[in-house]
């Protein structure tokens, strides 16, 4: 159920009001929102629903029985992972290890399934990717990690463990929580007027970001990518940027959206971006991109590789490993691994240039020249992150580096006006107290979006693009 | 704790859904023609009127052409004077019609005092493909009838059904209303264009039988058709499965005709050899149009895949032959259907 849909409307109305219309006792709107996600999940595959449920009550199972022992980060972040690694990486595993040995029926996904059909005396069988996983993956293995080392010092319960997993505004895509930013506000959930109206506030946001604003530059990057040897060098260069909004506008919209959710049934989330193209280095880029992302790979990967308290050549290999196991968790492809691990390369060399003071050369504009080559090479690198392949990735870079001849498309237009936005968005993320003075307006304009929005939407309804980020 | 507060979002929809009521007024069904898929559904059913009116006096053989977009071209134009004298077509076909849509016309022309002698049905695999919620979008939106709804009901994929009932619950959603083209026609002084009577399209399909000419092409722009191949394969043919539910619909089709004495010919027509690999991937000979003839089969129905007959290489679009084409192809039909009746 996308959260664009008039089906979702529906399901968050009936949702809203029985919620505040539950007896005040906490437990009772705790037991609510995980029915209300079991009923959200299943609208996406009831097998997998089942299958969270199992994983719920195992991740319960090894913290109630292993908790005092050692092994028990290791024993739930085993579990968790390979529960990962079979959805999301059997294929890619097999079909590396099908290069690696030259085993070419392994590189086909349809020989292994059809083989594995075989062997299970089945009609078919195919691995299919469950909603959220991803995300619940990373959230259990924080718990586990938080609740050894006792950042969360409070005992839970299997009640804990469903409402932690199954809260439908982030099962979507996120943002990533930790354990003590849920399941304190519990026992604390309220609303007011005005929290109803910076939540209706964050949803329309929301919507204008990603049904509006990716949704047209979506149109104008997939023809180009798809068939990038028509294009010339510059028009490939523009699409990069255009897609780099896409992402933005589609990924924090999502954000604003469950945040925005997340307020009208009483819960503060986590915000996710923080104007990340106003950055002044690659390092300040990922304090402020996808940072719920960012912080859980500083916390749980690079800081147990043993972070920066190591040797300097070990710091930039953490920071490299950290970011392609990054890039990795974006999905089985080696494009993302490669676009994680350039990342951090990036961030390596950048470190390092500082560690060594040597500082970019300082002239007028120097700041913009330096923002330009950072914000490029960014750019560029995320092309990875879109095209199916490395040739094809490759064959991009190569033309926006060679500036080569191709076709110019028309009708960029509407992403220009995209990206203006994006700006406009940035500086509201960049300096929230300006802001903050025009928020009277906000139960003026909310009413005005919603018909503008409830006529867009209702119009598109049915023909909802996915958000980019729920298929990671 | 007293939070009648948050009630206010619930009134502004209560408001908002009583407003979208007015969206059910007939004016919005009869006087406000926009472009696109919604000129031919509402043209069929003043057709529908022409034909009645028509077949009483009616000496010729009448002849259907039914089916999606690719039997626009089926009409009495393609035939010397002497066939003209012989047969009529009246072409009921639709953009993106499926099966059932063609039943629809059939069951109610059927119920009709004359009956019909031949009908052409074009089917495109593409239709048979449930997940593309076709039967929902244009059919249940433009084409169906309450009736036709209500005796199919159980027949119809729940996702469609889905989509349907949003459709009811919002009135708004049924008339895909084009801001742009209101500007346009404001801008151009052309608003009276919402009205039927004055709308150019729809006077073009009023010209004589519901036929659509305008898919001419004298030459082939092989770059566009390459292109328009990928592009419609991306569309309607990417992770093709092929579902009972039009089956169906074309088992209750030809078993109709059969009881009613109307020849059927099932026609698969002709596209771009580019486009056609597409089909060939996908296998759709075996998994497709096998099944097709052998339910053609059962019913006394002809099949003519005209991929393998015709010899035309001309092409609109990668999934239309152009209107040249079919001149040779109606004929071809008739010829073949004139020595059956010998």
């Amino acid at each position: 159920m996308s959260f664009l849909s008039l089906s979702f409307l529906i399901f968050f109305g009936i949702v809203f009001y029985i919620y505040w219309n539950l007896p005040e006792k906490p437990i009772f709107r705790r037991l609510f929102l995980i029915l209300a996600s079991c009923v959200f999940y299943s609208y996406f595959s009831s097998f997998f629903l089942i299958h969270l449920l199992i994983v719920i009550s195992i991740n319960y199972l090894i913290y109630k029985f292993f908790l005092d022992k050692n092994l028990y980060i290791k024993l739930a972040v085993i579990f968790n992972l390979l529960n990962l690694f079979f959805f999301k990486y059997f294929y890619f595993f097999l079909a590396t290890l099908g290069g690696i040995l030259g085993l070419t029926q392994l590189e086909q996904k349809s020989n292994i399934d059809t083989f594995i059909a075989r062997t299970l005396g089945l009609s078919s069988f195919e691995i299919v990717l469950p909603m959220t996983i991803s995300y619940y993956t990373f959230q259990f293995i924080s718990l586990a990690v938080d609740v050894k080392q006792k950042k969360y010092p409070h005992s839970l319960q299997l009640l804990d463990f469903f409402s932690y997993c199954l809260f439908f505004p982030v099962m979507i895509a996120g943002p990533i929580l930790r354990v003590d930013q849920i399941l304190n506000q519990f026992d604390k959930v309220n609303i007011s007027f005005d929290s109803m109206l910076d939540g209706l506030w964050l949803i329309i946001r929301g919507i204008i970001k990603k049904a509006i604003l990716a949704d047209s530059l979506l149109v104008l990057v997939v023809p180009i990518f798809n068939s990038p040897s028509q294009y010339s060098g510059l028009a490939l260069l523009v699409t990069t940027y255009f897609f780099g909004a896409m992402l933005y506008l589609d990924f924090s919209g999502l954000t604003d959206l469950a945040r925005g959710l997340g307020l009208l049934l009483g819960f503060e989330l986590p915000e996710n971006f923080k104007a990340p193209f106003f950055m002044q280095s690659f390092g300040d880029f990922w304090r402020r991109w996808h940072l719920t992302f960012s912080y859980w790979i500083r916390d749980y990967i690079y800081i147990p590789l043993g972070g920066s308290r190591v040797n300097e050549g070990r710091i930039y290999f953490n920071l490299i490993v950290t970011f392609a196991l990054g890039g990795l968790w974006h999905g089985a492809n080696m494009n993302y691994i490669l676009w994680g691990a350039i990342n951090g390369l990036y961030i390596a060399i950048e470190r390092s240039l500082e560690q060594r003071n040597i500082k970019f050369p300082q002239f007028f504009g120097s700041s913009l020249v330096h923002y330009i080559i950072v914000l490029h090479l960014s750019m560029i690198t995320w092309v990875l992150f879109f095209t199916p392949n490395f040739s094809t990735a490759f064959s991009i870079v190569k033309k926006i580096l060679t500036n080569s001849i191709g076709l110019f498309p028309t009708g960029f237009e509407s992403g220009i006006y995209a990206i203006i936005f994006t700006f406009i968005f940035h500086l509201g993320e960049e300096f929230p107290e300006k802001f903050k003075k025009i928020k009277y307006l906000q139960k003026y304009l909310i009413p005005i979006f919603s018909i503008i929005l409830f006529i867009v939407l209702v119009q598109k309804s049915g023909s909802n693009i996915d958000f980019f980020y729920e298929k990671f | 704790m007293q939070k009648s507060f948050i009630y206010l979002p619930l009134l502004f929809f209560i408001s908002l859904f009583l407003v979208d009521k007015i969206f059910t007024l007939d004016f919005f069904k009869n006087k406000f023609l926009q472009t696109g898929n919604v000129v031919y559904y509402r043209h069929r059913e003043i057709l529908f009127e022409k034909y009645k009116k028509a077949i009483p006096n009616e000496t010729r053989k009448i002849i259907l052409a039914m089916g999606d977009s690719r039997a626009y071209a089926f009409s009495n134009l393609a035939f010397n004077a002497d066939r003209k004298s012989k047969y009529v077509i009246y072409n009921f076909s639709a953009p993106q019609a499926i099966v059932a849509y063609s039943l629809q016309w059939l069951e109610k022309i059927l119920e009709l005092e004359k009956k019909p002698n031949l009908v052409f049905l074009v089917l495109s695999p593409e239709g048979f493909d449930d997940q593309k919620l076709l039967m929902h979008k244009p059919f249940l939106r433009l084409g169906a009838d309450s009736q036709f709804i209500e005796k199919y009901w159980d027949q119809i994929p729940e996702n469609d059904k889905h989509e349907f009932n949003l459709d009811r619950l919002i009135a708004f959603r049924r008339i895909e209303f084009d801001f742009k083209l209101l500007f346009e026609r404001w801008k151009s002084g052309r608003m009276r264009e919402y009205n039927p009577n004055f709308n150019a399209d729809m006077f073009i399909l009023n010209l004589y039988n519901g036929e659509q000419l305008a898919y001419t092409s004298i030459v082939n722009d092989e770059k566009k058709l390459l292109t328009d191949s990928e592009r419609m394969a991306k569309i309607y043919l990417s992770g093709f499965q092929v579902h009972h539910t039009q089956f169906f619909f074309l088992e209750k089709f030809l078993s109709l005709a059969k009881y009613n004495q109307v020849t059927v010919f099932v026609i698969l027509p002709k596209v771009y050899s580019e486009y056609k690999k597409y089909w060939d991937k996908l296998n759709l000979t075996e998994i497709w149009w096998k099944k097709v003839v052998d339910i053609a089969n059962r019913h006394s129905a002809y099949t003519y895949d005209f991929n393998t007959i015709s010899d035309c290489e001309l092409f609109y679009d990668a999934s239309h032959q152009s209107t040249i084409c079919y001149d040779k192809q109606v004929n071809f039909l008739i010829t073949e259907w004139e020595k059956l009746s010998k």
